[in-house]
């Protein structure tokens, strides 16, 4: 990690070797990591250039023969591809702006302020994590409907704006690490609880606000079972349940034209997924400044 | 400007003292008040829920048609139902296999990743993609990769010497299977472990080096400490996830074979979904929040042994 | 509600009247109108023109309730889509003042997650699938309307007119809960690879064949063509999951419960004998793929596909895939899958049915649409989904000469006496019992366990889930 301070008198050859041995290594071994955990990608990439029934082959061949770029328009006619998108898009950010607002603050609180039942409500706040959602799914559904929501984008945006556990519990944990005196400085310069959040700790926290505004994003634009049953007007469908309606078709020969939706589907979080990544990189910036 | 404010602060913190509220008091006001989103949010959108699935526990629930009260019935048959034992045996095996190897491998991924390397930002997406990638297409490319004839895992185990077995045919083999699919999913724990990294304050491996202190000691002193909080959120979460799994085995093997995958909540599921038993799902919910609840308190009563916050914050009283 | 036909003419009476009307004829504002569809029916050889009514409301009281009619479709193809929307299309025409709002949900359980959990809060739509085996449950639950005194009172459809298989199949306690649109029976299909045959110079699979000629046909086709010392040429593909083993225990003679569905009878000898001869085909003479094959393979529909199996057990919905495969240069043709070797044939019923809600506040509308829909969408969807339709005056669009080659044709009448295509039983439990029952038999099908051992474990717990 801090090689460039090693102590000049041990810059030998030997030492000058290790390294370069020891960055082998870590090369190799990303390397062929990587491409282990790239296959499944890969595979969906090479198959949605498939023409109709020829994925299940098998052996499965990983570079088709002819590339039918044709699947993707496909996908255009079969469903209305767009439409999806941009519900998704709306439900998606409004719900990661929702969950980074109230996550951060509630784990703020948590993190940092005193008060009485902490412990215990950070508990309750974990413990609502493991409830399985089959069993609240039906009562969840008739709170809805006597609120009027149902059939609307309410309860898929709404839910996060108040505090989603995995966040929060996320966010607590790093905050924590955050350096008291930093916080102390600003009390004795006056600073109210608030300017410490946003000025302070916020700031330092970019790189885990960007992982969960990744994650959140992710498990909104990937959920099938809520908008499922809270959705009934099709132009309202998400994108999630849009891609799911191909797989409807009786026998398997649609297969590429279910990996070129997924492909299509996925692109939009690998995206914000690299966009995120310089955040990350911001952070440690900043956080190599401190201390 | 900072003068400004301070008196004006103080002449704030004066009126408080007026109002005879301590600063403590203050705290716990605006920690609360940090706090009313979530506390909304659970007593709207989540205790009316719960409340109602506890209720529906205790009763006979077909779903389409009214609950039936039936009392701690629904408890009483868990205890004899083998099938509750098996699908809990399945999860809790799958669970302590898999969560901690998840964690192992996410780390050193994360390690590797922190290295100065070229197009690190490159190697980080590709170890992230798999998270991303929906059921179906996971689901056919491990059916290829665990193919008895064609999979490469039997191919690289047949360069080795070693037979490869049908891994997703034979029930001795599936939840193996399953195990080492599970670490596909690695991505999401390796982003935050490698944010808890670089949370690390370089100057304090300089003092490590200084003092003489070699790679490994430097990893256990000061690295493991530091993203301990990171280490226990992952633990946390890991267990209270991997004991709901639910997902692969009701895309891939719908819980079989010979009921080798029969997840918990695939249990539950189908009690609640195909055989209309909505109200000894509810029970076997509840029961599963227990053990999972059990689990986390342990943990993280024991993290107050071994998790270091810097700034001093309370954890596993 | 029932006097959608308040005037008492008789059936008779009624058709006199309508041959004289032509098409479209409004008359006067104070009758009901009264619109004709003219299907022609060949029945043998006579052709014999029926007309069909669709009685609008008159001024005497709603003949249909307007407003909007919520259906909730599962598991459909683009065509079907094309199909509901022009059916809606024209079911809206013919009733003002009637929205149609259909909803769709895609293939898989997830269609009951959204049908229970809308039922559950009391908003159920007024029309939707379902599936054999949960019309019982349903019915016995509450959920779903009868159907029978609209039957009763229906000008066109008769009780005597439907097929006795599925007046079993959707009736609950003697009262008809579901219209079917049509039925398969499964596994109906022996699919086999002529090519392989006249390689190994054997005779094709007829509709005839036994139990005994299959095997012995899949023996002889089971080689190593490529030397290397491992067989890459079976005989034989099959699923193992429920219908297949449904009908190999039903055809030998045996059955998983007894009459009153009280107690679990697989352990009978000729339940035990069906499973084991199957399972020996796998295991014994190892001319069928193996689960870890079949694995490799991505199952049976596949392997056969790539020609590397000379027979499959299918079903009629693998015709698609199997025509495409055609295309791609297999060289296959169909037959009637074997009877037992007692001569005993009974399938599995497959079915696509609607049923109405018991809480629908647009009772009449809901019925029109699911009457109306047999005789204005059937023939179109039968031509998707081969199946027999539900009304026997139909019949003659299943009895097509394509379905003749594959030996469909006789379906019919096999099926005419309704013991020879049935479903399991046991009503809402059947899906946890033949999970139970799965479970062993896995074991059977990777050779851990006799068939014998493997009934014997499993009826004890089937017993325990039918007396609960």
């Amino acid at each position: 990690m801090a090689t460039a301070f090693a102590h000049p008198r041990k810059r030998s050859w030997q030492h000058i070797a290790s390294e370069t041995i020891r960055q082998l290594i870590v090369y190799t071994l990303l390397l062929v990591l990587g491409i282990a955990i790239m296959l499944p990608l890969l595979w969906t990439l090479s198959s949605s250039l498939k023409p109709a029934g020829a994925g299940t082959r098998f052996p499965p061949e990983f570079i088709p023969k002819v590339f039918v770029w044709d699947n993707y328009p496909h996908v255009f006619r079969m469903i209305p591809f767009m439409t999806f998108f941009r519900n998704s898009v709306i439900v998606s950010s409004l719900a990661v702006l929702g969950e980074l607002l109230s996550a951060s603050l509630v784990a703020f609180s948590f993190a940092r302020l005193r008060f009485p039942g902490r412990n215990f409500l950070f508990l309750l706040v974990l413990a609502t994590m493991m409830i399985p959602y089959p069993v609240t799914m039906v009562p969840t559904f008739i709170m809805f409907k006597m609120l009027h929501m149902v059939g609307s984008f309410l309860p898929l945006v709404l839910p996060p704006y108040f505090g989603p556990a995995f966040s929060i519990f996320l966010l607590r944990q790093f905050f924590a690490t955050i350096n008291l005196e930093l916080d102390e400085a600003a009390k004795v310069d006056g600073a109210g609880e608030f300017l410490i959040y946003s000025r302070i700790v916020l700031p330092l926290s970019k790189p885990v606000l960007a992982t969960v505004a990744i994650f959140s994003f992710m498990a909104n634009w990937n959920d099938f079972l809520n908008p499922l049953i809270y959705l009934g007007d099709s132009n309202m469908y998400t994108l999630a349940l849009g891609v799911n309606f191909l797989r409807s078709f009786r026998g398997g020969g649609d297969l590429p034209l279910q990996m070129a939706a997924s492909v299509m589907f996925i692109a939009p979080c690998v995206l914000l997924f690299i966009i995120a990544q310089r955040s990350i990189v911001m952070g440690i910036v900043t956080t190599g400044i401190k201390g | 400007m900072a003068h400004v404010q301070a008196k004006s602060d103080r002449i704030g913190a004066a009126r408080w003292r007026l109002l005879k509220i301590t600063n403590r008091q203050r705290e716990a006001m605006v920690g609360y008040l940090f706090l009313s989103p979530w506390l909304l949010g659970f007593l709207i959108f989540l205790v009316g829920p719960m409340v109602a699935s506890i209720y529906l526990s205790l009763t006979e629930y077909k779903v389409i048609k009214a609950p039936v009260w039936i009392g701690l019935a629904n408890y009483v048959r868990m205890f004899s139902d083998e099938l509750f034992y098996h699908s809990m045996q399945v999860t809790v095996t799958y669970t302590a296999l898999s969560v901690p190897l998840g964690i192992v491998a996410a780390l050193g991924v994360a390690v590797l990743l922190n290295q100065r390397i070229v197009a690190s930002g490159l190697f980080r997406t590709i170890f992230y993609l798999p998270s991303v990638i929906s059921g179906v297409a996971v689901a056919i490319v491990f059916a290829w990769i665990f193919n008895f004839r064609f999979g490469i895992l039997n191919y690289f185990l047949s360069l080795v010497g070693i037979p490869g077995p049908n891994w997703l045919g034979h029930p001795r083999w599936t939840l193996w299977a399953f195990v080492l699919m599970s670490l596909w999913g690695i991505g999401g724990n390796v982003i935050i472990f490698l944010a808890a990294l670089q949370g690390v304050p370089v100057p304090l491996y300089e003092a490590a080096k200084i003092d003489g202190a070699g790679n490994w000691r430097r990893f256990w002193a000061i690295t493991l400490p530091m993203i301990s909080p990171a280490i226990l959120f992952v633990l946390i979460m890991g267990v209270i996830g991997t004991f709901q799994t639910f997902t692969q085995s009701y895309v891939m093997t719908g819980g079989g074979p010979a009921n080798a995958t029969l997840f918990y909540l695939f249990y539950l599921y189908k009690n609640a979904f195909n055989w209309f038993e909505m109200g000894y799902a509810s029970a076997m919910a509840w029961v599963l929040f227990l053990v999972i609840m059990v689990c986390t308190l342990l943990l993280w009563r024991s993290s107050a042994r071994w998790v270091y916050y810097e700034s001093g914050a309370e954890g596993g009283r | 509600m029932s006097s959608q036909f308040s005037h008492a003419l008789s059936r008779r009476q009624m058709l006199r009247l309508l041959g004289l009307s032509s098409a479209g004829v409004a008359l006067s504002a104070c009758a009901p109108k009264v619109v004709t569809q003219t299907v022609q029916v060949p029945v043998e050889q006579t052709v014999v023109v029926k007309e069909t009514v669709v009685v609008e409301a008159g001024p005497g009281g709603p003949e249909y309730e307007e407003g909007e009619l919520k259906i909730l479709l599962c598991c459909y193809t683009p065509e079907v889509l094309d199909l509901q929307a022009d059916y809606n299309k024209e079911f809206e025409e013919t009733y003002p003042g009637v929205k149609v709002n259909q909803e769709q949900t895609p293939a898989g359980q997830s269609y009951f997650e959204k049908l229970q959990t809308l039922i559950a809060a009391g908003t159920p739509p007024d029309v939707f699938d379902m599936w054999e085996g949960y019309v019982g449950p349903y019915a016995e639950n509450g959920a779903l309307k009868s159907l029978s005194p609209y039957i009763e009172v229906d000008p066109d459809i008769k009780m005597d007119d439907i097929q006795p298989a599925a007046v079993k199949a959707s009736s609950w306690q003697g009262n008809l809960y579901a219209l079917i649109r049509d039925f398969y029976p499964g596994p109906s299909t022996l699919f086999y690879n002529k090519d392989l045959f006249d390689k190994a110079g054997l005779a094709y699979p007829n509709s005839d064949w036994t139990w005994d000629s299959m095997r012995a046909a899949a023996k002889g086709l089971t080689a190593d063509t490529n030397g290397d010392s491992a067989t890459d040429q079976w005989g034989l593909t099959f699923e193992s999951w429920f219908v297949p083993w449904l009908y190999w225990i039903w055809s030998n003679g045996g059955d998983v419960f007894n009459q009153d569905e009280t107690k679990c009878t697989l352990t009978d000898p000729k339940a035990v004998e069906a499973i084991q001869y199957w399972a020996d085909i796998v295991n014994v003479d190892k001319s069928a793929l193996s689960t870890a094959e079949l694995q490799s393979m991505n199952g049976s529909s596949n392997a056969f596909r790539t020609g590397a199996v000379g027979m499959y057990l299918g079903n009629t919905w693998d015709i698609q895939d199997m025509l495409a495969a055609r295309e791609q240069g297999l060289n296959w043709q169909a037959c009637l899958s074997p009877k037992a070797n007692n001569d005993g044939r009974v399938y599995y019923m497959h079915l696509e049915c609607w049923a109405n809600s018991a809480q629908t506040k647009m009772p009449q509308t809901a019925w029109r649409y699911i009457r109306d829909y047999q005789f204005k969408a059937v023939s179109r969807f039968v031509k998707l989904y081969p199946g027999i339709p539900l009304l026997k005056q139909m019949l003659y669009l299943y009895m097509t000469p394509e379905n003749a080659v594959y030996g469909w044709d006789r379906i019919p009448s096999i099926v005419s006496d309704p013991n020879n295509i049935r479903v399991p039983g046991a009503g809402a439990k059947w899906d946890k019992i033949s999970g139970l029952i799965q479970a062993e038999l896995d074991l059977v099908f990777v050779g851990e366990k006799s068939a014998d051992d493997a009934a014997a474990t499993a009826c004890p717990q089937v017993d325990e889930e039918l007396a609960r």
